[in-house]
């Protein structure tokens, strides 16, 4: 029996409706839970996948691999295109029955632990509060949109937009498009744009690593087999599991393996580009891995087309019809897309979160996000995190993490009604020697390589990524471990004496 | 701050945690913390079920109920690197436990456990492996002593109650000390940290409860609690405990004493004034009621605690340290726990 969403009483709230909060509202219905509800702050379900519908928007992970593994499905191609992933977020919703479950236009802004009830309070921007004994924030990492603050940049006369906002309204054909950005979205999306454009002019602070993706549409022979004979799906994801690992190896911890892939990269990008100068461009002055390896069969024959100039100088002011680059360049544009990322280092920071003793999580992930396992932090019992700090991943798929992530979740429903506790604390000392952990494990990997991205915080310290195997984690991940916890008992007032 | 019965171990601990942690730091290793080695969970369930059964069997003498502990005991290893003494200490045989190649450090904390069985078998070496792994995980150097205290029914109550207290007397001038005790034994630990404070003596910084037995009421049917074997369900869950075995032991250390006295079950008793409790209990444990009202009670007195339910493990699962990656967690965590009492103001 669905409950009225209006319920202000719930066993699980989920903040968030994209791949992580759609997952765990999955798993908890086939383990039998249903008091939960999913809130979600936009109009619609999706998450990522929902705000970034630019052109050519495609995961870099053969969709085998990027889909739940208890929810299997015929993907018409081997790295799907965004609406394919979206329309299987919706079937993930249809199939469970979710859409009851959700409340679109839910934003919440606050969350309160009450210690004498040993439940959270949940706060929304309408003012409404609702109560819930566990809470799981499931807003990911990539989700508000960072535009550099370029001066003059209200001055532009025509059209500008981040590509997580794309206007589907501007015809781009016959204009003059200037592109900021060479990261994971630009690089999907400028070869789309260039298709169409009169001219396009990428902006280029520091070159990536684009490496090819073995992308192709399945035959119909092919995908009537695999409906014949499921297995194949399982090693297709098994094969493409195995080579994330592989990479994960020299990202993690094999420097000569590392040397071997980038000598690799070299010589695919050298048969890309004859042009000595445009290889001296697109060569990255960072580690491969360092920042976030990207994958494109159409990056480097775009950027040889005629109507394409790749710019290495940063843009320094936005002028009415154009802009100006740091050396004093003028570049006439009529449109003006920002493939700039995402505000990253500020991990649910768009929520007030106070624990245990009023503490604050501002004020406890002050240094950066202190977690363990990225899934609890010690002073905020009964709040979990998918996809949280440090479980990000520079070589795999996300959906494997999410789905160990969700296992703790269930796993810790499941010990607090066997032994009858309110409330879940990760210990501090747990926190701690995790929190260790990775800061030594990350010193050998490529990410603390000296380079500038979003995987580490301004002094270094990796706050993103997974710094080893993912099945390492899983391991980990999937069996709630009660010792790693402490119980939280409901505060009682302090005796009169 | 300090009235905050569950305040949260101050940042500088965490801090120092974690430099600790780093400066030992092992980069090498691929695999998170806490991915432990041991051996499978449900085989070693299924051999101390074995143990339990054949060692704690009510129908056989006490004696020969110790002989065979002590064969099973004997047989749990032991951390590398773990010297083992004993003596005498405040008149009561003694065990003390230190690490080799901490020997020479700066004077040491003492910790003095209080090993598990009934009151009537057992002795030090039940308690070894947990109590090595503790001084492993401490942030500081840690001496253990484990008292050989006497055995109910040739001594019942109080004599236990005496020798513990004679041991505490004994190092309460050598440094700062922290107490623990599994199973009888963390009854034991808690029912003379009461009697030092009624005395007015020194308190120890810390008391670990591995399992505790605090209700022995509960055992004999006597009124003020649950009793032993209202819930079918956890008796068939404990593969170690039978509530006839623990009436046995009740008995016999009770010997004519009410088991509703506070010295005999300190779960009567007023907890106020108490130094942090650390209480661990093990899911399918047919004590674990008694450790869970304990941390409630702690609550409502204002003494702070720490509960951890280790759902899904058996009774003094800690005591398999090294052979259960769980036993060696829980020991870590008292570890944990006793350092961070031990860093707190107030303490040196």
């Amino acid at each position: 029996m669905v409950e009225g969403l209006g319920s202000a009483e719930w066993d699980v709230a989920i903040i968030g409706a994209g791949f992580g909060g759609l997952g765990l509202a999955a798993r908890l219905l086939d383990a039998g839970r249903e008091r939960f509800v999913v809130l979600e702050a936009g109009q619609d379900i999706g998450g990522t996948w929902r705000d970034n519908t630019y052109p050519g928007a495609a995961c870099d992970v053969p969709s085998h691999l990027y889909s739940y593994s208890f929810f299997p499905a015929t993907w018409p191609r081997r790295f799907a295109g965004q609406p394919e992933i979206l329309a299987y977020l919706r079937r993930l919703a249809d199939a469970y029955g979710l859409w009851p479950r959700i409340r679109l236009g839910a934003d919440v802004v606050r969350l309160d632990f009450d210690e004498t009830s040993c439940t959270w309070q949940v706060g929304l921007a309408s003012g409404e509060t609702l109560r819930a004994k566990v809470v799981v924030s499931a807003v990911g990492q990539l989700q508000r949109p960072r535009v550099p603050a370029l001066p003059g940049l209200e001055s532009f006369s025509g059209p500008s937009w981040h590509s997580a906002r794309w206007r589907h309204d501007v015809d781009l054909r016959g204009l003059r498009v200037g592109v900021v950005g060479t990261g994971a979205s630009a690089i999907q999306f400028v070869p789309e744009v260039a298709k169409v454009a009169a001219q396009t002019v990428v902006f280029q602070r520091s070159a990536p690593y684009v490496v090819p993706k073995v992308d192709r549409a399945y035959r119909p022979a092919e995908l009537a087999l695999v409906r014949r004979v499921p297995v194949l799906r399982q090693l297709d994801r098994a094969r493409v599991y195995l080579y994330g690992e592989s990479l994960g190896l020299g990202l993690v911890r094999s420097r000569a393996w590392l040397a071997v892939l980038t000598w690799l990269w070299r010589r695919w990008m050298w048969s890309q580009v004859p042009d000595p100068a445009l290889r001296d461009a697109c060569t990255p002055d960072s580690v491969m891995g360092c920042k976030r390896i990207l994958f494109s069969n159409d990056w480097y024959r775009t950027l040889r087309r005629e109507d394409v100039v790749l710019v290495t100088e940063a843009v320094a002011e936005v002028l009415p019809g154009g802009v100006r680059t740091t050396s004093g360049r003028e570049v006439a544009l009529d449109a003006l897309i920002f493939g700039t990322g995402f505000e990253t280092t500020d991990f649910l920071s768009t929520i007030e979160v106070s624990g245990r003793g009023g503490r604050r999580l501002a004020e406890h992930w002050a240094a950066g996000p202190r977690t363990h396992l990225g899934l609890a932090s010690s002073g905020f019992p009964n709040l979990f995190f998918l996809y949280g700090p440090n479980t990000n991943l520079g070589s795999n798929s996300i959906l494997f993490m999410l789905e160990g992530q969700i296992a703790h979740v269930l796993g810790a429903l499941a010990t607090m009604e066997a032994a009858g506790l309110p409330a879940l604390e990760v210990r501090p000392e747990v926190e701690a020697e995790f929190m260790a952990w990775v800061e030594a494990q990350s010193r050998r990997t490529a990410w603390t390589s000296g380079c500038r991205s979003w995987y580490t915080t301004a002094e270094g310290r990796n706050t993103h990524n997974w710094p080893s195997f993912t099945f390492l984690y899983r391991l980990q991940a999937d069996r709630f471990d009660p010792l790693a916890y402490r119980a939280v008992l409901p505060r009682v007032p302090a005796p009169v004496a | 701050m300090s009235a905050d019965p569950t305040s949260l171990p101050s940042a500088p601990l965490a801090l120092a945690e974690e430099a600790r942690a780093g400066a030992r730091g092992r980069p090498g290793l691929l695999a998170p913390p806490g991915l432990g080695l041991g051996v499978p969970r449900g085989l070693l369930r299924g051999f101390m079920g074995l143990v339990g059964r054949w060692a704690f069997d009510p129908a056989v003498p006490f004696e020969a109920q110790r002989r065979r502990l002590a064969l099973a005991g004997r047989s749990l290893p032991r951390p590398r690197g773990l010297g083992v003494v004993g003596e005498v200490v405040g008149g009561v045989p003694t065990e003390r436990l230190w690490l080799t190649r901490r020997r020479a450090a700066d004077p040491a904390v003492t910790l003095v456990h209080f090993h598990g069985g009934g009151y009537c078998v057992g002795g030090p070496f039940v308690a070894r492996a947990f109590v090595g792994h503790v001084l492993l995980g401490a942030s500081r150097p840690v001496e253990a002593l484990l008292p050989a205290y006497r055995l109910a029914p040739e001594a019942p109550f109080p004599a236990a109650l005496e020798d513990a207290l004679a041991v505490l007397d004994a190092v309460a001038e050598q440094g700062p000390v922290v107490v623990s005790g599994d199973s009888a034994g963390a009854g034991l630990a808690l029912a003379a940290t009461l009697a030092r404070r009624d005395a007015g003596a020194s308190l120890p910084a810390a008391v670990v409860l591995h399992c505790p037995w605090l209700d022995l009421g509960a055992d004999l049917g006597v009124a003020g609690g649950g009793r032993r074997d209202e819930d079918p369900a956890l008796v068939a869950r404990d593969v170690v405990l039978s509530p006839a075995w623990l009436a046995t032991c009740a008995e016999a250390y009770c010997g004519g004493r009410s088991p509703l006295d506070p010295a005999v079950s300190p779960l009567h008793a007023d907890l106020r004034g108490l130094p942090p409790l650390l209480v661990q209990v093990a899911g399918d444990d047919l004590l674990h009621p008694d450790g869970r009202r304990l941390a409630v009670a702690a609550e409502q007195a204002g003494v702070p605690c720490q509960l951890s339910v280790a759902v899904g493990l058996w009774h003094d699962f800690g005591m398999q340290a090294g052979l259960l990656a769980a036993g060696t967690r829980a020991a870590k965590q008292a570890a944990a726990f006793l350092s961070g009492a031990l860093m707190a103001p107030g303490t040196s």
